[in-house]
């Protein structure tokens, strides 16, 4: 506060304040008083009494309070501009430096910039792919509330299947309201479709309770959504349809609503169109996006399926303040029930349990894991890369310490130091973040179309704000620790002995060495880990592509078709036409052998195994036996290239009426009858008392591969298209078509379209492709995992390789003179060369020691990527040790060469 | 920071008082009221505080400049001192008010009637 007329002087221990600059609360003051003393002592040598000059002074001056505070608060703001302004220019003007130091450095800027683009790059496209598959949100409505309901059997073996038998539908949707805030249920499936464009298709669909579209929470983009009374047997068949399938078949036209369009062969009319945003079901839960959405109509006569098929997705949306946990317990709770309410349905010693899980987990939890070790290995490779940087960092640190003691010794503070490092740093690293983000772009795209369908089609894969604001935290946190490195460097450095030392290198000089080694030793274990890991993939690529999977593969092709059920209603008429098509294929020149199936081998091929419980005549066995379940034509085994172990194939003479055979692969001849041949026993779809009819062993096949190549064969049973109308195990109406030829397939491609549109011009062919490709799609996610593993350790080893060279080639610079000198007393060339080869490959070692250990440590996580290899594979472990060091050693040859070169005349003199 | 453009009278004329006082020369703020008081035979009876904004104002701005110094009896009193932007803008300043001054005055002395007097 103002004493405005104490003759009071500035006392002169505040001059000595303002040394650190002004304070502009004092200086206000200190000016006023000087005005109102002035004025005062003028009033005062006019004559005026003290008292009056007082009150005069006072009323001339004004209000004082209000002055001071405008005046402060004028002050103040501009002291606050003036500090921006400051922050602002000396940024600019490190930013300004920072790039001239980096241009100076042109070869030294780009190695770092190129090093931190491709690791950034990578990261930032595996980030993409991981971000969109695991951590976007999926395009429903509040998504992170939708779950699953699936049961499970512990008698057969298993806890969850994923899916609930469909009649139950009523009984779980007893929760709605106190569990759920609502729920429905889906069957996906692949029916034929005609109508808009002039082609039969077979596309993906989706039989569904009518709201479960509401239940996801997206209505549709055009016409609208199912109402209850479609879901009426008594209402003509209603479709909601994709966009991709209305941009396809139907030209985007805006008049869809309301055509007709032939699902299966039934007609239906069309009532919507789904937002192309919408991808529904999902890989894991369900398969690839549908393209038709079709209502279930609901009769009682589906009460049959109660407690003995389970194929049908149950989604809820959990009630607002349920927890997944209350959700379990009650889901399980109506299992346990569901006996005592259907007694006549459910066995009481076949006890049901059911779990709930969050929609996402089980869609991805097939990819969660690979995509991880993906972001992690790309991980290493940006740590790898900024290694590398920091390294040449330290290399330019140590060339600059005359400028970097000059400027401490002129009084710039270690802050400040770090000031300009980070200066520098930044322009490095937004330089590499901007060129690895655009290479990522580029990355992203090529993955997302590379990518094996069950993995990444039905998400979007980009580079999106949270990608980009990961990227950018990245990216600031590589900053920090590069400009902090060097800036450490220069901190231990004393002042005198640097500005004194020459090139000759001082202590701090030896002290950076230490550190760059440091560096490159762990730069070494790093990337011998991740080319451990990429051995192991390797490895098990090529065990799976060993493997036999059963079949011939070579000189096959298939296909599948499917026979509508309105124009095939019985399983006479199904038969006929099939043994039609099988007539027509095997007429076509060239062909040796055509059969059909139920089930085509490998899940690329589109089979997706069935499993049935069966049992054996005569047996009682601890748990209930589960089996794959196959139906096939005549001539399956000699199209399909499978061998017979024993007894007989299928003949046409195992007609409806004749005695009911089947055929057991060996796994199920093994695991059962044990060295006994199974030929003459009898096992039976169901339990032994079921209404279906024992079947007769007649033949043994070696395993087939049914599932993947990289599974291992399940038991397996056979049995006649023929008879399986009459003998209780269904019919085909998807049949798989197998066709064999002498040489190359491709030729006749064109006529078995030709047959099989002479037979019937409105079926739909699927996947007409070469065996071989489908072996290969089969192995597609392993094939995909392999290379982005593999590439990401040749990554590695390239970065590690240019750190050891660098810091070899800088040692080899600084020893000049020790080189002349040992030269110029005698030294061979080769003596020399073994002298900085061995600098390098020490440091090898080293690194190849750590890098192992902690290989040892980590591969086991990586078990479950692996086929038939052990995660401490031997072969992989010493393979990439020792090209870890073949490696070190070429990068250390070419300085090793250039010291072995030197001049020892030049040498000595040069200091 | 965007210049003041309220057309306060008071402020702007302030302001145009405060640097053409400077322009003789530097001194401090009691100095810049004396000569004003002096001059126009305290005709304005400016309050004396409210030169102080005013200055603090014009130093921000960058018309004036301050430094501290010694006053004729010896005590610490801040100078200010017009800057070579504050000259430029005090010869704007000075011809915008001529322009004003005539344009008041003629409207002040207009012997002329306007259409809709009916005096």
């Amino acid at each position: 506060m103002v004493e405005p007329l104490s003759g009071h002087r500035v006392p002169a221990w505040r001059r000595y304040l303002r040394f650190w600059g002004a304070d502009s609360g004092r200086d206000l003051d200190d000016e006023l008083r000087f005005h109102l003393a002035a004025r005062y002592d003028e009033y005062v040598a006019s004559g005026m009494s003290a008292a009056d000059a007082r009150i005069e002074t006072e009323r001339r001056f004004g209000d004082l309070t209000r002055v001071r505070e405008q005046c402060d608060a004028i002050d103040s703001q501009w002291n606050r501009e003036r500090s921006m302004m400051d922050i602002v220019q000396r940024i600019g003007a490190d930013l300004r430096y920072a790039s001239r130091q980096l241009r100076r450095n042109a070869s030294l800027t780009i190695a770092a910039v190129a090093c931190l683009a491709l690791g950034i790059g990578a990261n930032t496209a595996i980030f993409s792919v991981v971000n969109a598959v695991l951590y976007r949100p999926l395009p429903y409505a509040d998504p992170s509330r939708l779950v699953l309901v699936g049961e499970g059997l512990p008698r057969f073996g298993t806890d969850n299947f994923g899916v609930i038998s469909r009649p139950e539908f009523s009984d779980y949707q007893r929760l709605d309201g106190r569990i759920f805030a609502s729920s429905a249920i889906y069957e996906p499936a692949e029916l034929a479709i005609s109508g808009g464009a002039d082609y039969p298709e077979r596309v993906g669909t989706v039989h569904m309770s009518w709201n479960l579209l509401a239940v996801l929470g997206v209505p549709p983009a055009r016409g609208r959504n199912f109402v209850a009374t479609d879901g009426d047997t008594a209402t003509e068949s209603t479709v909601i349809v994709s966009d991709a399938l209305w941009h396809r078949r139907f030209g985007a036209n805006p008049s869809i609503i309301g055509q007709r369009i032939d699902v299966d062969g039934w007609p239906a009319t069309i009532v919507g169109v789904m937002p192309a945003s919408l991808q529904f079901p999902l890989p894991g839960i369900g398969g690839q996006p549908a393209d038709v959405f079709v209502p279930f109509k609901f009769r009682p006569s589906m009460e049959f399926m109660r407690g003995n098929s389970y194929e049908t997705y149950f989604v809820g949306r959990l009630a607002s303040g349920v927890s997944l946990a209350a959700a379990k317990r009650a889901a399980s709770d109506l299992a346990a029930s569901l006996p005592t309410i259907h007694p006549d349905k459910y066995s009481h010693e076949w006890k049901t349990v059911a779990d709930v899980f969050p929609l996402r987990d089980h869609a991805v939890q097939d990819v969660r894991k690979p995509l991880l070790i993906l972001l992690a290995a790309v991980g290493l490779v940006l740590l790898i890369a900024c290694i590398n940087v920091s390294s040449l960092m330290l290399a330019r640190a140590a060339a600059r310490e005359r400028e970097i003691s000059v400027r401490q010794a002129l009084g710039a503070s270690f802050g400040r130091l770090v000031q300009q490092f980070l200066a520098e740093s930044a322009v490095l690293v937004a330089i590499g973040t901007g060129s690895g983000v655009l290479i990522a772009v580029w990355l992203a795209r090529l993955l997302a179309e590379h990518a094996p369908a069950d993995v990444l089609h039905a998400y979007s894969v980009s580079v999106d704000a949270r990608v980009l604001a990961v990227t950018g935290a990245v990216a600031i946190v590589t900053t920090v620790i590069f400009s902090l490195v060097p800036a450490f460097g220069a901190r231990q450095n004393s002042l005198t002995p640097s500005l004194h030392a020459s090139t000759r290198g001082s202590t701090a000089g030896l002290a950076r060495q230490r550190a760059r080694r440091t560096l490159v030793v762990t730069q070494i274990a790093l990337a011998l880990l991740l080319s451990t890991a990429a051995g192991l993939m390797l490895r098990s690529f090529a065990r799976a592509r060993e493997v036999n999977p059963g079949f011939e593969p070579r000189n096959a092709i298939a296909f599948r078709t499917g026979l509508p059920t309105a124009r095939y209603t019985s399983s006479e008429s199904v038969v006929q036409v099939e043994q039609r098509l099988l007539g027509a294929l095997r007429r076509i020149p060239g062909v040796r052998y055509a059969s059909a199936t139920s089930e085509l081998p490998l899940a690329a091929a589109g089979g997706s195994a069935q499993r049935f419980a069966i049992s054996f005549e005569g047996k009682t066995l601890p748990s209930i036996p589960i089996a794959i379940g196959e139906i096939v034509y005549d001539g399956y085994f000699d199209a399909m290239g499978i061998r017979l172990r024993d007894g007989r194939g299928f003949t046409p003479s195992d007609v409806p009426g004749g005695l009911p055979v089947a055929i057991v692969n060996e796994t199920m001849a093994k695991r059962y009858f044990g060295s006994e041949s199974a030929i003459g026993h009898r096992i039976k779809n169901g339990s032994p008392e079921s209404p279906s009819k024992w079947l007769t062993i007649v033949g043994v096949a070696s395993d087939v591969n049914q599932v993947a190549v990289d599974k291992a064969p399940e038991p397996e049973f056979y049995t006649p298209a023929t008879q399986a109308a009459t003998n209780g195990v269904g019919f085909l109406r998807g049949p798989g078509f197998i066709v064999r030829t002498a040489g190359d397939p491709a030729p006749i491609m064109a006529a078995v379209r030709r047959a099989v549109r002479d037979v019937d011009p409105d079926l739909p062919m699927v996947g007409l492709k070469r065996m071989t490709d489908v072996v290969d799609a089969s192995m597609a996610s392993r094939y995909f995992n392999t290379v982005l593993l593999a590439g990401f350790a040749l990554l590695a080893l390239t970065l590690a390789s240019i750190g050891i060279y660098g810091l070899i080639a800088y040692s080899v610079v600084q020893r000049t003179r020790e080189i002349g000198v040992r030269l110029a007393i005698g030294a061979m060339p080769h003596e020399i060369v073994r002298l900085v080869l061995a600098q390098g490959t020490r440091l090898a070692g080293v690194g190849v020691v750590i890098g192992l250990a902690a290989a040892f440590g980590v591969t086991r996580l990586m078990q479950s990527l692996l086929f038939d290899v052990s995660p401490l594979d031997a072969a992989a472990f010493v393979g990439s040790a020792a090209l870890l060091l073949i490696v070190a050693a070429l990068a250390s040859y070419l300085p090793a060469r250039r010291a072995a070169r030197i001049d020892p005349q030049v040498a000595i003199r040069a200091e | 920071m965007p210049p003041d453009t309220s057309i306060d009278l008071l402020q702007g004329t302030l302001d145009l008082l405060i640097l053409k006082t400077l322009s003789w020369g530097p001194t401090h703020g009691y100095g810049v009221a004396r000569w004003i008081q002096q001059i126009t035979g305290d005709v304005l009876r400016i309050e004396e505080g409210s030169l102080y904004p005013a200055l603090h104002r014009l130093d921000k701005r960058g018309w004036i400049d301050s430094e501290w110094g010694l006053s004729e009896n010896n005590r610490r009193a801040k100078y200010y001192r017009l800057t070579t932007r504050g000259r430029q803008q005090l010869r704007t300043e000075t011809s915008t008010w001529g322009v004003f001054v005539d344009a008041v005055s003629k409207v002040l002395t207009s012997t002329e009637q306007p259409s809709w007097s009916n005096r």
